[in-house]
């Protein structure tokens, strides 16, 4: 499980699972009716619901370049390289901008057709 | 958009071909600063610009183009292996079309896609929709032609042996003309 090719996917792999959830969500929600009242500022359920989602995952990725950079000092002694270690580091940095680039529109994108 | 493409690919295969035809091309720039100008610097914006772009197009397709929801005409799509059968429950009197569909110019269509065998999925480039065709789901996609004129369109989800043929063709019409073209009152070819 902890083979160095798959940590360097690993922060993408969690950005997916966030895609997933938030695309599963918004159509469930778009079927089930969620978009249609307000709650709170003129927002539906489903706007909340979306948002709530959104920021899990980028917490979730945010916590992945953490755990990384924190197993990376804890490793680079017993390795002859480090080079993988940084591609780990620069991958996870480029998948929290594309998550917060991605996902924005969760905040002001039209959720439903009519 | 055409231009901008055309822009883009002179200046990267330029880039490419003087790397490799001028000697010493590009040596005064660090190996870093290219991948940060070439990997960064310029996709970028262009990507950002794309997606922003493709936002407002949404929105305006949901939103914008329409003050009223019966503005939009509902054209019903069948994918069936291997054809398209469109037909508009708005409009009395009309028939089915197979592999043809007719649409007014300058007037948002809902696309309303179904299946009654397997997925099938509703595309035509050109008016920049796709959706799949699930059975017993409907599935609505909205696209708009500004002008009157023929656009292909395609099958894009594989579907069986004759899905590579499972071809069909958009008209756009003038407004004035579109419903006697969908009731069959007018000679077309
Ligand atoms: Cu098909």
């Amino acid at each position: 499980m902890r083979h160095p090719l798959l940590l360097v996917i690993l922060a993408f792999v969690v950005w997916s699972g966030t895609f997933l959830l938030v695309y599963a969500t918004q159509a469930t929600g778009c079927s089930v009716g969620w978009h249609n009242d307000e709650i709170a500022f003129w927002r539906s359920p489903l706007r909340f619901i979306l948002i709530v989602l959104v920021i899990i995952g980028l917490v979730a990725i945010v916590g992945t370049l953490a755990w990384l950079r924190r197993r990376n000092t804890l490793t680079a002694a017993l390795e002859t390289s480090t080079f993988l270690d940084d591609v780990k580091t620069y991958v996870a940095i480029g998948a929290i901008f594309s998550s917060a680039f991605c996902f924005a529109g969760v905040f002001w994108l039209t959720l439903c057709p009519l | 958009m055409l231009w901008g493409s055309f822009a883009l690919f002179t200046l990267v295969l330029g880039l490419f071909l003087a790397a490799v035809l001028v000697p010493r091309f590009g040596r005064g720039v660090s190996q870093t600063r290219w991948i940060i100008l070439g990997g960064l610097v310029l996709p970028l914006p262009v990507l950002t610009g794309l997606t922003f772009y493709a936002f407002a197009e949404g929105e305006f397709l949901l939103k914008g183009a329409v003050s009223e929801a019966d503005e939009v005409l509902e054209i019903r799509a069948t994918g069936r292996m291997w054809q398209w059968q469109f037909s508009y429950p708005s409009v009395s009197g009309s028939p089915v079309h197979t592999d043809l569909l007719h649409i007014p110019a300058g007037r948002t269509v809902e696309i309303i896609a179904e299946s009654e065998d397997v997925i099938h999925s509703f595309w035509v480039p050109r008016l920049g929709g796709k959706i799949d065709a699930v059975p017993g789901h409907s599935n609505r996609l909205r696209i708009r032609a500004d002008q009157p004129g023929r656009y292909g369109g395609i099958c894009s989800e594989y579907c069986g042996t004759g899905h590579a043929g499972m071809q069909f063709e958009v008209q756009a019409h003038r407004q004035e003309d579109f419903r006697e073209v969908v009731t069959g009152g007018f000679r077309h070819d």
